[in-house]
């Protein structure tokens, strides 16, 4: 089996990456027109302005809509699946949509729209050690 | 007249042989394509000034000059080559009408070739054990296999927020193969029922195995030309009414604002305010169906039901099928017919309005409406007999 891709910081997401690292999870946050984003661009795709800035959200959320992915479309998930894929609304910037997988959910069939889901931090180590935030259902 | 600078007009069509096994050469495949195409315009080589084609951009097709080589073009006025970015294999033909109108270019060739090798995205890959760029975001959650992945989120979000159900989209799948039961090109003739639809394989749930086109390896061409030219060609002139793109806010088929619809609606808007008909005047509509959601989304996109009416509106799916009120995908489209990536959506409505489909054809069709893509590619074109 083949390692699972790890995220490479960049000078755009570094700051995302350092912020998981210490168990905080962030949106990218534009300040000229007041919405926010991710995955954090260096600009706001909603107005264009230069300079969005991560900013802490609490990481509790909702589930804008799931799947349970049951053919590994990458070897290196040959063993993972069936897994859950989701977008999450953060309740403190619901306009934004974070992609996550939803651990600890039966796999049998896909978390309804709407379940209440917060963050955790999967760490991935060794070489490029990095964590990855990854939300589960709330009490699940 | 249309909404064009020039009137332009769809002169011929033709398709490679279209095959899900054999051994092929993509050059043979292109080469077969455009020489039907041409032949059916009544045009040579020396009659076509401009090529546009589309691919995904890992030279998995002929470049537009590498086309002129297969054909024996002495010169282009015009050419480009389109990533796999864009509205699908429409993108080449809605490129070549814009050149038209401007005058910069007289008559234009435009092809999709595709094999399964190139457009099977749903194949196991091993991806670089780094993921960078916007990978990081995704590959480390097992986010692959395209837009699979978005399109089964989608489906699942459609019904939750609108309502209707997953027989909706069956009812999409079951129609591919009723058309595609009076084609002989398609490659998929077995008729199909709900109970098949439920029963396949979830490759992604609530996707399901049938959600999915289904990859084969062919080409489709189509020359372009002058309504003016057309009109001393062999068939009667199929005009361009009207052409539009869209890509909505936050163009992206995860990130974007509108998630169920991308930039359909926008594209549709825009369509219809230059059309010189709309969407109650449609006849036959040949609508993408890489996946059944897409073609759900153009449906109402482009106001043949309102948003959300999808599931009251087909019924039990006679509507679209044939003998229907509104025929959809009159080939099987890519779900039965194969995925040709597009530009057979725009084959088939310029057949079924110069009536030459045979057992599956329109009686009277005048108007057709084609889209391409979904999400940040959308692209659409409304056609109509001469």
């Amino acid at each position: 089996m083949t390692a699972r891709p790890r995220p490479v910081p960049d000078p755009t997401s570094g700051a995302y990456w350092a912020a998981a690292g210490r168990g905080e999870l962030t949106v990218a946050q534009c300040d000229a027109c007041g919405r926010a984003h991710h995955p954090p661009e260096p600009a706001c795709p909603a107005c264009g302005a230069d300079g969005p800035r991560p900013r802490v959200v609490s990481g509790r959320g909702t589930v804008f809509a799931a799947c349970v992915v049951r053919q590994a479309f990458d070897a290196a998930f040959a063993d993972a699946v069936p897994y859950h894929l989701a977008l999450v609304a953060p309740d403190d910037a619901p306009e934004v949509r974070i992609l996550t997988n939803l651990l600890g959910a039966d796999a049998a069939e896909p978390v309804p729209v709407g379940t209440p889901v917060e963050v955790g931090f999967e760490r991935l180590d060794g070489p490029g050690a990095v964590a990855l935030p990854q939300f589960r259902v709330v009490g699940g | 007249m249309s909404g064009l600078a020039r009137d332009v007009a769809v002169a011929g069509v033709g398709y490679s042989t279209v095959a899900r096994a054999g051994d092929f050469d993509v050059r043979t495949l292109t080469r077969a394509a455009c020489t039907a195409a041409m032949a059916d315009a009544g045009v040579g080589p020396a009659d076509i000034d401009g090529i546009v084609e589309y691919q995904f951009g890992q030279g998995d097709a002929p470049s537009a000059v590498g086309a002129q080589r297969l054909l024996g073009i002495p010169d282009l006025a015009m050419f480009n080559d389109l990533m796999g970015t864009g509205p699908s294999g429409l993108s080449s033909a809605l490129d070549a009408a814009m050149a038209i109108a401007a005058g910069v270019c007289e008559t234009v060739l435009v092809y999709r070739c595709i094999t399964r090798a190139s457009g099977h995205t749903g194949a196991v890959r091993t991806g670089p054990p780094e993921a960078r760029g916007a990978l990081q975001f995704a590959a480390p959650y097992g986010y692959g296999g395209g837009i699979i992945p978005a399109m089964a989120m989608k489906k699942q979000r459609r019904v939750a927020e609108l309502g209707g159900s997953y027989a909706d989209y069956g009812r999409i799948a079951v129609n591919a193969r009723r058309w595609a039961a009076l084609n002989e090109r398609a490659v998929l003739r077995e008729p199909l029922t709900l109970d098949d639809y439920f029963a396949a394989r979830p490759v992604a749930d609530p996707l399901l195995l049938l959600d999915c086109d289904y990859p084969v390896n062919g080409a489709c061409a189509v020359v372009l030309t002058s309504r003016e030219r057309a009109r001393d060609l062999r068939h009667v002139p199929v005009v361009v009414d009207a052409l539009a793109y869209g890509t909505g806010a936050g163009a992206d088929w995860l990130y974007g604002d509108d998630f169920l619809f991308g930039g359909t609606i926008p594209c549709a808007q825009r369509l219809w305010a230059k059309a010189s008909v709309g969407p109650a005047d449609v006849d036959v509509a040949e609508l993408y169906d890489g996946f059944t959601h897409i073609t759900i989304s153009w449906i109402e996109a482009l106001g043949l039901c309102g948003i959300g009416e999808f599931h009251d509106w087909v019924d039990d799916g006679d509507r679209i099928g044939p003998g229907g009120a509104l025929p959809v995908n009159t080939s099987g489209g890519q779900l039965a017919e194969g995925r040709l990536h597009g530009l057979a959506f725009l084959a088939e409505a310029v057949q079924q309005l110069r009536g030459e489909c045979g057992a599956r054809q329109v009686p009277g069709a005048e108007v057709a409406v084609v889209a391409n893509a979904h999400g940040p590619q959308s692209g659409a074109m409304v056609l109509v007999r001469d």
